[in-house]
Formats: structure tokens, sequence, C-alpha cells
């Protein structure tokens, strides 16, 4: 009786595994064929396929973390190395990725994957894979390996820059090309910025009292909020996912600094906004601001 | 009536919030003002939905489907038409929307949005498809919060 069952169940083990063989190689051939036959549309002007475009990002981002682990990244708070990568930034980089208030050119518009906008590059990456993905370049995305050309020096000055754009105004970064490649250099440009006020909103921001204020001041009636009720009004934007947003208000970087100063003071801002100025302290905008960026993930 | 003040204000160019709430009423006074909406913008959206892509728009601004990257340098241009006003105060209408799609910096002195050469026709078309976007639903996309 035994060794009956016992050849059964071997038997039907090793059909299962034999049909999985089959079935994988039967799909690899027919992949095979499928990338043979041309079909796959290679242009660059159409996305790719959904799950094509995910194995090629996830080998990217995972590859990127993966080989730029290991580096260890100089001090790149220093004003003459910010100054030199906006420089090098505005000389190779801007082509593709644009800058603050700046488009990309032809080139980058035509690329695919296309080069993303680098203002918001430090969500993604840091700054060692930054530093490792300009020296190295991609495969297969049009980014080149600048390190083929300029020592690594200049590659962290660019570095350097980058991180900069992080929070850097359109009006800012007009006056620092102005400083930079021009005459004029009126001296007060912040090269290194500071900490926009992040310290303070995580020390002492309350989510909960904002929300409380938000309800209080009747935010809800222009602005669409999560968990505010309200009559889901359009005057304003939607304030969902705010927290993820780089610019406000047209040409404010979000930061907890600005975020704050506009809430107080919306025309005193900027005097052609709907907004008005409905007498909130800074302390009161304190917590607004924590409760907005704690909707849609914070940074 | 409200149809008749919305066609004078579109004409005129003075501005008026294209879909009020007041005058959520049916299907069918949505229907209208869409029509309205694309026939002010005098574009087509089909052209326009290609043209978006090929200026770059979706690198910075959640459009639709059409981002293969999350996009969150500008505001989502999800339900566009429904929103009251665009850029900083400029109240949203057709032909508004043009003028800050061709001369953004004109339009706003050193806003993100950089100017892209885009000509007025082509604006126009662009216009046309971006406020002809579904609306912000409730769960707008599902990152919302619960209530």
């Amino acid at each position: 009786m035994t060794p009956i069952l016992n050849r059964g169940l071997l038997t039907s083990a090793r059909r299962v595994v034999l049909s999985a063989l089959v079935v994988l190689i039967v799909a690899g051939l027919g992949a095979l064929i499928f990338i043979y036959s041309g079909r796959y549309d290679i242009a660059a002007r159409r996305p790719h396929l959904m799950i094509v475009r995910s194995i090629l990002t996830m080998l990217q981002e995972r590859s990127v973390g993966f080989h730029a682990s290991g580096i260890e990244v100089p001090p790149l708070d220093d004003p003459a190395r910010v100054r030199e990568g906006l420089v090098l930034y505005r000389k190779y980089c801007v082509v593709c990725h644009g800058a603050p208030g700046e488009a990309q050119g032809r080139v980058g518009i035509g690329l695919n994957p296309s080069p993303p906008p680098l203002v918001q590059a430090g969500r993604k990456w840091s700054d060692g894979e930054i530093y490792w993905i300009a020296t190295n370049g991609l495969k297969m995305a049009g980014m080149p390996a600048f390190g083929l050309g300029h020592d690594p020096d200049q590659l962290w000055s660019i570095t350097a820059f980058v991180r900069r754009m992080q929070t850097l105004s359109p009006r800012e970064y007009q006056r620092m090309v102005a400083a930079a490649e021009g005459a004029t250099d009126p001296g007060d440009i912040r090269w290194v910025a500071g900490d926009q006020g992040w310290a303070r909103l995580r020390e002492a921001g309350n989510p909960e009292q904002g929300a409380a204020l938000i309800s209080g001041f009747g935010c809800a009636s222009c602005h669409t909020i999560p968990g505010i009720d309200g009559p889901r009004g359009n005057t304003g934007p939607p304030l969902g996912d705010f927290a993820r947003q780089h610019y406000f208000a047209g040409r404010l970087v979000n930061t907890p600094e600005n975020l704050i100063q506009w809430i107080i003071d919306p025309p005193g801002v900027d005097p052609r906004t709907a907004m008005p100025a409905l007498g909130v302290t800074p302390e009161q905008a304190l917590h607004i601001a924590a409760y907005l960026y704690s909707l849609g993930g914070k940074q | 009536m409200a149809g008749v003040s919305l066609a004078r204000d579109l004409v005129t160019g003075i501005g008026h919030p294209l879909v009020s709430p007041e005058c959520r009423g049916g299907r069918l006074e949505q229907g209208a003002w869409t029509l309205l909406l694309l026939l002010a913008a005098c574009g087509d959206p089909g052209e326009g939905e290609l043209l978006v892509q090929a200026y770059g728009c979706v690198a910075c601004h959640e459009i639709q489907n059409l981002n293969v990257e999350p996009a969150t340098v500008g505001p989502t241009l999800r339900g566009l038409a429904q929103r009251r006003y665009i850029a900083v105060g400029l109240p949203n209408t057709p032909d508004n929307l043009v003028r800050w799609i061709t001369d953004p910096q004109e339009v706003l002195p050193g806003t993100a949005m950089p100017d892209l050469g885009v000509t007025r026709r082509e604006a126009r078309a662009m216009a046309a498809y971006l406020l002809d976007l579904p609306e912000q639903t409730l769960q707008a996309g599902g990152r919302e919060n619960a209530e």
C-alpha cells in the first residue's frame, strides 16, 4: 500500500514542477518572439507599457540605492561651492532638468524617461545618490556620465547646488544667476539655505490644535481640507496634498517659514491674492501649518 | 439666468466662477457649462492632450492619468474647471487660462511656472483639454484622510 501511495505523490509533484517549467519556457519563448518581432513601441514620444515602466523604474532606483550607498558626502553648505555648482548646473543641467522658474529645453522635453525637475530631487534621492547619478549617468535614460569630463570636486559642487535648489524660489534663483554670471552681486544672496522652519515646526507645532484653528477661522469655506468639515469650497486650491507640493501661492517654496508668513498675512506677501488676512497669530499659524503638513505625507 | 451671465462674462473677459457652487444643479446644466467652456476656449481638447505632454506639463503637474511619475512641483490640475482662481488671484476663465499658459512670467512675475513658448492657438487647445478634466472627487485620488 505505502510504496504505491508514495509513487503516486511523487508523480503528481513531478507533474506540477514539469508543468511550471513548461509554462515558463513557453512564456520566455513568447517574450523573445515578441521582442524579435519588433512590435514593441520603442518611440520616446509614446509611453512604455506600465509593467515595463515599473520594472525599469524599480531597476534604476534599486541600483542607484545599492551602488551609491557607501558614498561619503563632504560638507555641502558652502557658499563658494553652491555658487560654482550654479554655474556648472546652468551650463550642463538646465537644458534637461530646468530650474526654478526656468523651463527645460527642447532636448529635455523630448526624452523618455522624462528628466525630472531637480527642484524636488531631494525628496527622492540623497546627496550621495545625486552625486552618483551625476558622475555615472544612467543607462538607457539619456542621463550622461558627467564624471567622464569633470572631477569629483566639480560634481560635488553641482550636488551642493541641486541641494540648495530644493528651497530656492524663482526670484532668488534669478538673483543668484545675475550674481554668479553677471556683474551685479548685491551681497545678500543666501547661497546656503537655513532650516526653513522645520525644526521649530516639529518641536512646537501641534496638528490637533491646528485642525481646531482651521475650523475656527473658517478656512474650509474656501479650501477643501481633509478632516475639516466644510462646504468643500473651490475659491482656493484643495489642500489635501499640500505637504507634497513644492511651490504654493505661485512663487513661494513650500516651507514652514513661508507658509506661516503666508497664513498670517496673505495680501502682505502677495497683494493679488484673494485670500484675506484673518488675524492669525504666528503661534496659531504654526499649528495650522503643522496640521497641513500632516496631510498627504510629510517631507 | 446663470448661463446668460456666464456667457456675457466670458465674452467680456471679466471673470466668473466657472462652476459656481450655487449653480451646481443637474447633470444637464453641468454639461452645458462644459460645452460653453470648450466653445469659449476655442480649442480641440484632443490636440490639447497631446500638447500638454509635448510641452512637458506633466513633469510638474498632476494631470488626469497622464503622469508616469508623481508630479508635485506645481498644483494638481484635477478638476481645474472647478477652481475659482488660478495663479494667484486670477479669475479662472478660459481667456485667463490661455494668457497664463502662454505668458506666465508676465501674468505673475517670479512664478515657478516657466515660459515655454506656447503659442496662443496651442494654449487654446490645452485650455480646452484642461478645463474638461473631471471634477475633483470627494476622495481625491484616495489620498485624502477619512472624514
